[in-house]
This record gives structure tokens, sequence and C-alpha cells, in this order.
């Protein structure tokens, strides 16, 4: 393990309970991971794009719902730096993807195995703020992502985010002390990993702040679509 | 994993066009082998269908 993953709390859990994954994602969030997911992928199958990336992918859920939505068939390819996840995610993908091309590889965000402009969508799932909460390797990350996303190709993000207002702001924070940081800690067993989520989704960015962070790293015309009253945003960006 | 996938895929350290080598298939997949990068002398290898297409590095 290099020091990079090992500095990361979240690395354990993404490779030493990938069985339980979906289950405390499902808990955690009151089944509502699912229907946030969806709107990603439908995010995601905007313009009809033929190749399709879901980037750390982990047991593969938004690449299999994008290959459920689509009346189409795109390609899409799964990556993610977990070897347990990507097992779980072909073996789901063979039962769920309804006869569509999803392709799993082991990967790493930060050096991407593909040519430059090689795809027409780049979807990421509840991923990002690993991607970017104080992580020091977070303009590697968003350079690879724009290096391998053609020219106009689209970036769809789904992720936690702060409520606007302060009144909802404290019962969501509340929700997330009382709840997924236990229920994800006895679910898992895994204290740091969901001390991180918590201290991560407690302080993560707006969707406002979002926005301005990815114009920032040079994506445009950016939109977001909140949720759950704030708690949670799915945002499409242009290259 | 399909032949398809080998056409997108690239070295992720000097991004070369990998080589497939020493290929097992089932009917409709390749299981296991190897995908080469001359440039960087660098296998990385299929297992279960899944290529590992990490930095040398980071598999240490």
């Amino acid at each position: 393990m290099t020091a990079e993953t090992s500095s990361r709390p979240l690395y354990h859990i993404f490779t030493r309970i990938p069985q339980r994954y979906d289950l405390i994602n499902h808990v955690i969030t009151l089944g509502m991971d699912t229907g946030w997911r969806s709107r990603a992928a439908q995010a995601c199958l905007e313009g009809r794009p033929n190749r399709i990336l879901d980037i750390c992918c982990g047991t593969g859920d938004l690449a299999i719902t994008i290959a459920k939505l689509a009346d189409y068939s795109p390609e899409i390819t799964g990556a993610d730096y977990s070897r347990p996840m990507l097992e779980i995610a072909t073996a789901k993908a063979k039962m769920l993807s309804q006869g569509q091309n999803i392709r799993f590889i082991h990967a790493d965000v930060g050096r991407l195995p593909f040519p430059n402009g090689s795809f027409d969508c780049i979807g990421i799932s509840f991923a990002f703020r690993n991607l970017t909460y104080k992580n020091p390797e977070t303009p590697k990350y968003l350079d690879e992502i724009l290096r391998v996303l053609r020219p106009e190709g689209r970036f769809v993000i789904v992720e936690s985010s702060q409520p606007g207002s302060a009144f909802i702001r404290f019962f969501d924070h509340l929700y997330l002390r009382c709840w997924v940081f236990p229920s994800g800690y006895l679910l898992s067993g895994n204290r740091g990993a969901y001390r991180y989520l918590l201290d991560s989704a407690l302080h993560f960015y707006s969707a406002e702040e979002t926005q301005k962070f990815l114009l920032k790293a040079g994506f445009r015309q950016i939109t977001a679509h909140r949720f759950f009253f704030g708690a949670a945003a799915v945002y499409a960006a242009l290259k | 994993m399909k032949d398809s996938l080998i056409e997108i895929l690239v070295c992720p350290v000097c991004h070369e066009p990998l080589e497939l080598k020493d290929a097992r298939r089932d009917e409709k997949e390749i299981i296991s082998g190897f995908l080469r990068c001359e440039k960087c002398n660098h296998d990385y290898q299929i297992a279960d269908g899944i290529p590992n297409l990490l930095p040398p590095d980071m598999n240490n």
C-alpha cells in the first residue's frame, strides 16, 4: 500500500468490507442514495454519449444504473482502485446490466489508463468528496478527469452538500452525527472510516461552493440540482 | 474483459498503447493475461477478467 492510500481512512473500508458496502450506503442514507444516483445516471445520459466512464465506481452502482436507464447501447467503463469492490461490481453487472456493455478496470483517478479525450461523459457517485476534501492530490485528480474527457464532454457528480438554510443544516448535521456515523460504524466496525465520512460531510462544500470550485478547476456551464433540502446535489459541468 | 476494451487502454504512466500477451479466454472474454507497455517495460496483469492498470508504484 502506498503512502497515498494508507493515509486515506476510507481505503480500508473500500478494501476490507465490500460485501457490506452497498448495505451500509442504503442504511446511512435511509435508502435515498438510489434515487439520487438515478438522477445522476439520467444526467450522464443527456445527449446520448457513446463512451461513459464511472470513476471511483466502487461496487458499480452508477455504471449499472446508467446501463439500466439507457435506451441505447453506450460503452460504459467503471474504474476503481479497490480490487474487492471491482469483483463485486463485475458480478453485479452480469446480473443487473440487462445485456449492456459494462467493463471494469482497476485504476487510479490520478493516473487513468486512457488517451486524452476518450470519454463523452464522466460520472462520479458519492466519491467526489473523497477526491477533494482536504486532499493534497485534488489538482492531479481534476486535471486527469479533464484530460480524459473530450472537449464539450460532461462531468456529472452526485455528492452530499450543505443545506442553505441554517435551520435545515442543523437537522442535517444532527442526522449525520446521530445516524450516519453510528450506523456506519456499527455495520462496518471501522470507526476511523466513518469518523472521516462524518467530518468530511459536516465540512464539505455547499452547492454554490462546489460550483465555484469546478469553475476554478476549468469546467464551465455548471448546474446543480439539490435534493433532500440541499443535503445532496447532482452537478453537471462541461469541459 | 472484452477485446474491445484494449482499444481504449493505454499505459497509465506513459500513455503508450498496450499489447495483449498470454491471453486466456472463455467463450466471450479475456480471463487472464498481461497488457504490456514496451516503453515502460512493464506488464499489467489481467486476473479474473479485470485488468489491473494501477501504476506500478501503487501495486507495491
